[in-house]
């Protein structure tokens, strides 16, 4: 009983995922939509990035509809990091 | 007629020695300063040129970050070994796990299509697609699952050279 309700969560899970972020996206999109989750993972405000910028390699300014603003960086233990 | 063989001319004539003329020393002068102010002018230029690169390209250096990752016993060596460790891994839930599964397959297909000579994407598009998607990997993990958190910090840039390359590539991923 149990395997089958995992079961057809695991098959409503799939299919919910596989309507979202088409391929078709262009290479702003996909960065915003990561730096989003990224920036959300560590409880900060931003459900959607107005504009990003890099500024070197593991290093992102980052602009949300919400109007914060972030640094996003990799620390050298790969830790990553937000700055406001 | 070249400046050299004027000044030679001039310092021929006979019965007059042009060398310690102002006009010639003047001359003399030049054509031993016009070698050195080209080649010092190239070595300007180039300083500015790899200047302006460094500030253009974020790419051109190696990666700053990530040079103090923890050392770890068993290490994760190709994108397929992270792939598996997401997958066991309890700091990531079930939905989560199949939109990274489903990122990471859309980054391959992207590389994928690069090296068979799809320019959609440049190669630098491509390494800023694949370090924001480990930057979300570590993101799940850094602070639920230490372990893999640590082999992917060591992984990040062996991995990136798989994806680069097209042979390593075609090797990991045909």
């Amino acid at each position: 009983m149990r395997s089958g309700s995992l079961f057809i969560a695991a098959v409503m899970a799939t299919l919910l995922v596989a309507c979202e972020q088409p391929e078709s996206q262009g290479h702003e999109a996909i960065i915003a939509k990561d730096l989003a989750e990224i920036i959300s993972l560590q409880d900060l405000p931003c459900e959607k990035v107005l504009s990003w910028s890099l500024q070197h390699r593991f290093n992102y300014q980052v602009v949300c509809e919400s109007g914060h603003e972030y640094v996003v960086h990799v620390s050298d233990e790969g830790h990553v990091n937000i700055a406001d | 007629m070249n400046l050299r063989t004027h000044v030679k001319k001039i310092t021929n004539r006979p019965g007059r020695s042009a060398i310690g003329t102002p006009l010639v020393e003047k001359t003399l002068w030049l054509t031993k300063m016009v070698p050195a102010v080209a080649v010092f002018s190239g070595l300007v230029w180039m300083g500015v040129s790899t200047q302006a690169h460094t500030a253009v390209s974020p790419f051109s250096s190696h990666a700053e970050a990530l040079q103090q990752c923890p050392a770890v016993e068993e290490e994760i060596v190709d994108l397929s070994m992270l792939a598996q460790g997401l997958k066991d891994s309890k700091a990531v839930g079930l939905i989560e796990k199949i939109r990274l599964k489903k990122a990471i397959d859309g980054l391959i297909s992207r590389f994928s299509a690069y090296h068979v000579g799809d320019r959609r994407f440049s190669m630098g598009e491509l390494q800023q697609q694949y370090d924001v998607l480990l930057m979300r990997i570590a993101s799940h993990l850094q602070h639920k699952d230490l372990l893999l958190h640590q082999q992917l910090c060591n992984a990040w840039e062996l991995i990136w050279q798989d994806l680069e390359n097209a042979d390593r590539f075609s090797e990991k991923f045909s």
